[in-house]
């Protein structure tokens, strides 16, 4: 029989992330909607202040607009610094280009411990971006990422007639404007994949905020390692899990609808 | 003219992308007791006296053995769970690709802290295996888009050919499609190994005194400790990682397939 | 009157390429092209691929700088500028329209670069699509068009600029057949109604003859032969163009056959004293509809001869007969001497 085999071959993958993701986090889950207190732990009483918490909470309402803040500047660096970079590997050709994809993903074999440790040594307190700032943790974030913008901005270059290009030309369009007009608004859905993943990622790390940022700036993802580890507080941890979690996905919703309108609608001018 | 400017700026980007690694590496040769950059003097003292700091070396085997357990375990469990998807046309593949996909939308802080719960409740001790698990899931979409894709470039045909000549699905699984899919198979178990190798955030939660991996010791150090050992164990990691790399790409070739995979 | 072929036209050609050369590599792709063009003639550059003739467009328009030579439009040498600042307009083979732009964008997009006002630009646009009898099809986007439909934006694109030169890279070797001469006779029609000067680059010699005021076969990077199209096909200047425009016998002599001056007919009979004549055996016959062609093996000459007659009436002859070959001697083409 086929389909029972092909089932069974599922199993052993669904099972590990059955037992050990879904529920793990379906626990972690109810878990957020139990109230704390500093004498008891976790107690039995349901609630939804955990969640509700940023509203008064100034010290977590900072928390969250930094990390959004972090993202968004992370995302914008990325896309500034990468695009070129992807126009240049796409008007490369043969081992030249190949070396140069290379070398720019041979930074991801690297743990992120040790990257954000060179920019500890590198940044230092004194200099332009000290470490334990924003800066810093943007820094080390865009080294991170930068890859993760190049790579899909790079594939929908590719995917650009060159004869496209040359009929702009023939039209009167200088190299620039040729760009702006042809280039940019062609490799948009591109640039736009590379924009989440790079949003997701930032708004996640994790090592990297905690090396670089140290005690005094928090991110959520750090915010979350103090309330679980150092103060015990898992519910209104998990809690703020759960809302970086909310943030990603709705990052990824508001991409895929704005992919999809602009490639339903005619541009008109 | 733009041509140059547009060279000079894409060598800086490059520089900035090998900088920090590279400090890492050069300032493992100083003779101070400190982390500089430029290193002063130079010295492989620091890398000698890893071994007189066993934990290191306990960390490193442990982290070593994760990785591996992590190739094995995600490798396989990923790439049947691929072939169901990709070759055998499983019912519901979309949403069993979703859900394989699943660990990349979560951070791995509360992936970290949800296993930490898990792994109290169900009284599991901190070891080599809570660490494979954990790696696991984090490596499984990896390893499954990989192999899907390696699947995706083998002509149909073959294996019908096989079906035509009375091959069962067991045996057409073994003898044609999985010798077509090695290198993804491998390329897939690498992926697993770098990713198990280098996590911190999962492995933070995961670890307790005795049981660390590398990353995790190499973190805690940076905390309280200022010398270079950090350093040349950090270069010792990032050595291996390039000489596996190495090794796996000659043997079969999977240089292009990292370059693609990473552009999904 | 036609004129010969590689005559002086006068020196007031409005388009002129004079000495072209290109090189890739070490191989010299365009050697030495030199063409003067009048104004509001339709030039095709015709020659089988490889034969120089796309570069030598892609020189004119700009996207290649030559070697050597230059490109005089107008009274202007143009052979630095780049290519946007030429005012040429271009229709590509793979048509290149925008994609994320409607027709209507596509082709406003040279207008809006000209700065023209949006009333303007509105009736140039419509007026361009009525030209290429688009109407309709304005807010269409690229991928909604069909084949034609996507050419003819290409063309209204590139004739709304209203550019010194028009010049089309084989613009139509993705249609088919009839669409085909369609389109060309569609573009030889606009063509002549603009008067815009227009260079056609495309290796269909029926395509070339159809619609040129002049033809320029080229061979190896250099012209071959220039002349309308009556010329080159009646009065070809070497062996190569005669045997590449059209079907060539060649029997010894040299005597150039063209297929269609000869007649083939049951073998017997009274050989006519004013024209030559060839037994032979009749090795095929195929129906072409309009016509019908024979291949005929001449023993006497250890060759073969295609023949070509009129494909009404009934098969009179079947393979393996006895037929003759004939032709009036003055039919025959003259090539000069090498």
């Amino acid at each position: 029989m086929r389909r029972p085999y092909a089932l069974a071959l599922l199993v052993p993958a669904l099972a590990v992330l059955v037992v050990f993701l879904v529920i793990p986090l379906v626990n972690l889950l109810v878990t957020s909607f139990h109230a704390f207190s500093s004498t008891q732990g976790i107690t039995s009483r349901w609630t939804f202040e955990n969640y509700t918490r940023f509203l008064f909470d100034r010290f977590y309402l900072d928390v969250l607009v930094r990390t959004l803040r972090v993202g968004l500047e992370t995302t914008v660096l990325c896309a500034l610094l990468g695009y070129p970079v992807a126009l240049f590997l796409q008007q490369t050709r043969g081992a030249t280009r190949n070396w140069l994809t290379l070398l720019l993903l041979s930074p991801l074999l690297v743990s992120m411990v040790i990257r954000a440790y060179g920019w500890v040594i590198i940044l230092g307190r004194n200099g332009p971006i000290p470490l334990y700032t924003e800066g810093a943790i943007i820094v080390g974030l865009v080294h991170v990422s930068l890859a993760y913008m190049v790579l899909p901005v790079l594939a929908s270059l590719e995917q650009i007639d060159p004869s496209v290009l040359r009929a702009a030309a023939s039209l009167g369009a200088s190299p620039l404007t040729t760009f702006r007009r042809v280039t940019l608004p062609l490799t948009f859905p591109g640039l736009l994949a590379g924009c989440v993943i790079v949003f997701s990622l930032s708004v996640s790390a994790f090592v990297t905020p905690s090396i670089l940022g140290g005690t005094r700036v928090k991110l959520l993802s750090t915010y979350i390692y103090d309330q679980v580890v150092s103060l015990l507080n898992w519910p209104y941890g998990s809690a703020i899990g759960f809302v970086l979690i909310a943030v990603s996905t709705i990052a990824l919703l508001v991409f895929s609808r704005v992919l999809r309108k602009s490639q339903t609608e005619v541009v008109l001018g | 003219m733009m041509r140059t400017l547009h060279r000079v700026y894409v060598a800086l980007v490059y520089i900035f992308l090998i900088a920090p690694i590279a400090v890492v590496v050069l300032a493992s040769l100083t003779t101070t007791n400190f982390v500089t950059f430029p290193p002063r003097g130079l010295t492989l003292a620091w890398y000698a006296a890893i071994f007189a700091h066993p934990e290191f070396v306990n960390s490193l085997l442990l982290s070593l053995v994760v990785g591996a357990g992590t190739a094995l375990v995600a490798g396989t469990f990923g790439t049947l769970a691929a072939v169901a998807i990709a070759r055998e046309q499983v019912i519901g593949a979309g949403l069993w690709l979703a859900l394989l996909s699943s660990p990349l939308v979560i951070p791995s802080v509360v992936l970290g802290i949800a296993l930490l719960q898990w792994f109290t409740i169900i009284a599991l001790p901190a070891g080599v295996v809570p660490l494979v698990i954990g790696h696991t899931v984090l490596a499984l979409p990896y390893v499954v888009r990989l192999v899907c894709a390696g699947l995706a470039g083998i002509d149909p045909a073959l294996e019908r050919a096989a079906a035509g000549l009375g091959a069962t699905p067991f045996q057409r699984l073994r003898r044609v499609t999985l010798p077509l899919i090695a290198p993804s198979v491998i390329a897939g178990a690498l992926f697993a190994f770098i990713t198990s190798f280098d996590d911190l955030t999962v492995a933070l939660f995961v670890v307790s005194t005795n049981v660390m991996t590398l990353p995790v010791r190499i973190y805690n150090y940076m905390q309280f400790n200022y010398d270079p050992l950090i350093t040349s164990v950090s270069t010792v990691m990032i050595v291996l990682s390039i000489v596996l790399v190495v090794v796996v790409e000659r043997v079969i070739g999977v240089g292009r397939l990292f370059g693609k995979a990473a552009a999904e | 009157m036609e004129q010969g072929n590689r005559d002086a036209l006068d020196a007031k050609a409005y388009l002129a390429l004079k000495g072209l050369r290109k090189r890739y590599g070490d191989r010299e792709v365009v050697c030495g092209v030199d063409l003067p063009i009048a104004r509001g003639e339709l030039v095709c550059l015709l020659g089988p691929s490889g034969c120089g003739k796309t570069t030598t467009l892609n020189l004119v328009a700009g996207f290649a700088e030559p070697d050597a030579g230059s490109i005089v439009v107008d009274g202007e040498a143009v052979e630095r500028l780049p290519p946007h600042r030429r005012n040429m307009g271009m229709v590509f083979q793979n048509y290149a329209l925008f994609p994320h732009l409607s027709a209507f964008e596509n082709i406003a997009f040279g207008l809006r670069l000209r700065k023209l006002g949006a009333d303007e630009i509105e009736r140039k646009v419509h007026s361009a699509l009525a030209l290429t009898h688009l109407e309709g099809f304005e807010r269409s986007l690229p991928r909604q068009l069909s084949g034609g439909q996507q050419q003819r934006v290409a063309l209204a694109r590139a004739l709304v600029i209203e550019p010194t030169v028009l010049l089309l890279d084989e613009p139509f070797s993705n249609l088919d057949a009839k669409l085909r001469r369609t389109m060309r006779d569609e573009v030889r029609e606009i063509q002549r109604r603009t008067g815009i000067t227009t260079i056609f680059v495309t290796h269909d010699q029926e395509e070339a003859l159809a619609i040129s005021d002049r033809v320029a076969v080229m061979s190896g990077g250099a012209i071959e032969d220039v002349g309308t199209p009556f010329a080159i096909y009646h009065r070809p200047r070497s062996r190569f163009v005669a045997s590449f425009v059209g079907d060539l016998n060649e029997i010894p002599g040299p005597v150039y056959l063209r297929p269609e001056i000869l007649d083939v007919r049951p073998a017997g009979g009274e050989p006519s004293a004013s024209r030559r004549h060839l037994n032979g055996t009749l090795e095929g016959v195929t129906f072409l509809g309009a016509r019908r062609r024979y291949t005929v093996h001449c023993a006497s000459i250890s060759a073969t001869i295609i023949a070509e007659g009129a494909g009404t009436g009934a098969d009179t002859l079947s393979v393996g007969d006895h037929v003759i070959v004939e032709w009036d001697p003055a039919d025959a083409l003259t090539l000069p001497t090498a």
